[in-house]
């Protein structure tokens, strides 16, 4: 048997602003503000809105790939992510305040523009949630609430 | 070096930590540095303000008269917002239901605000006192407890007040002046539909309190950065208009007379 070594991967985050940090991904380089914010108008997205991006990309991109390798024509995909937390006011460091400012539920709706048959998409999607790297690290210690929707 | 001023403030919406950060930007670019901490209710920041963890409270009225009272008056109101000055509430019933003085309410049932509100429940039972209409025999009493511990800061309990009254479940309810104006102006209250019955004695608000003991040098810096806010200053208007004021003034206690009948009347403190 020949020994593998297990692939990892890694990113570089530097902040010299308190505002916020960079994240280099490669050659790829994004900036990031405060793990939340409560200001609508805050310049960076937080890390919290950043994860929900991930969870989304994760699935949206994992879908239109799967259906692409099993030869299903699909339009688009779409999703809204929601994500709850445990109590923000925690993350205040409010006094008194029980819980935690963990990511709780995240609710998404997925939306595929397809003209292919329903089941077919259907059995794709529990495949790619099978596989899904953000969706199985999550999905034991946080809740999902997913409504897929096959439009046509 | 001074040491940074530790304010408290209760929070129970994460979004109104926004305006704070904005408070205090603005006092450390006048060079008065400041920390602020978050309280889940009014009971633990008085009790915090007493045990000298905080320097500065920014006290709801009831935190006031709470303080006044565990402290035996060794406190101060250093500044309010104008509009924390000649409050006041008015009853509200709709138009035709034959209600037209207080003590048309006899018999009748009033939808109220959280229990510890000042505004929207204990200030309007005083004022029916008054009136010879005692809570409970003379009519009955409907509380909406929103977010208790809040003291009422949270309109809640007033919004679901007037719900039920629209929805006729209740003959009168109890509105802070404020929230009237601002209700029958965006349509949320159809002002052709209900009409102010009365009206509460004038009241003040909310107030940044301190012990005696707090250094005079200290309250001046505050002071001295507090009042230079200017709602003239482009700079200041955002600030001072997420807070709602045009203008801090001077903390004065003229203005808890009702609050303070009220808290005797209903013996708050004795059943809290």
């Amino acid at each position: 048997m020949t020994k593998q070594n297990p692939l990892g991967w890694s990113v570089r985050v530097s902040s010299s602003d308190p505002q916020g940090a960079v994240v280099y991904a490669r050659k790829h380089r994004s900036e990031l503000g405060a793990p939340i914010s409560f200001d609508a108008e805050a310049e960076l997205p937080s890390a919290v809105e950043s994860l929900l991006g991930a969870i989304g990309a994760d699935l949206v991109c994992g879908l239109k790939d799967r259906c692409k390798k099993n030869r299903l024509e699909v339009d688009n995909v779409e999703a809204v992510v929601q994500g709850e937390l445990e109590n923000p006011l925690s993350y205040l460091r409010v006094v008194g305040e029980e819980g935690s400012p963990r990511l709780a539920r995240v609710t998404l709706k997925i939306y595929v523009e397809t003209l292919e048959d329903d089941t077919a998409v259907q059995n794709i999607w529990d495949d790619v949630l099978a596989h899904s790297p953000l969706y199985l690290t999550l999905s034991p210690v946080v809740q999902f609430n997913i409504d897929l929707q096959i439009i046509m | 070096m001074e040491k940074p001023l530790i304010i408290g403030a209760v929070l129970y919406d994460p979004k109104v930590s926004v305006i704070w950060d904005i408070i205090r930007e603005y006092f450390e670019a006048n060079h008065v540095e400041m920390d602020v901490v978050y309280f889940t209710n009014y009971e633990l920041q008085v009790g915090s303000l007493l045990s000298g963890h905080v320097d500065i409270a920014w006290n709801s009225p009831l935190a006031w008269v709470d303080t006044r009272r565990r402290t035996d008056g060794a406190c101060k109101a250093i500044a309010m917002r104008d509009t924390d000055q000649d409050r006041s509430t008015h009853f509200i019933a709709r138009k035709g239901s034959g209600i037209r003085s207080l003590k048309d309410l006899k018999g009748k049932t009033i939808g109220f605000g959280a229990k510890d509100s000042p505004q929207a429940t204990l200030i309007p039972i005083q004022t029916l006192s008054s009136a010879g209409l005692k809570a409970d025999s003379d009519y009955t009493v409907r509380r909406f407890n929103v977010l208790v511990g809040k003291h009422g800061d949270h309109i809640g309990g007033e919004r679901d007040a007037f719900d039920a009254l629209n929805a006729g479940e209740v003959d009168a309810s109890c509105l802070l002046d404020l929230n009237w104006d601002a209700w029958t102006a965006d349509g949320t209250i159809n002002s052709s539909a209900f009409e102010i019955v009365d009206t509460t004695p004038r009241f003040d608000h909310c107030v940044f309190t301190v012990l005696e003991a707090f250094p005079k040098a200290d309250e001046a810096r505050f002071l001295e950065a507090l009042f230079a806010m200017d709602y003239d200053n482009p700079d200041h208007q955002e600030m001072m208009d997420l807070e709602g004021l045009k203008k801090w003034e001077a903390g004065r206690t003229t203005g808890f007379g009702p609050l303070t009948s009220a808290c005797e009347l209903t013996r708050y403190f004795e059943e809290a």
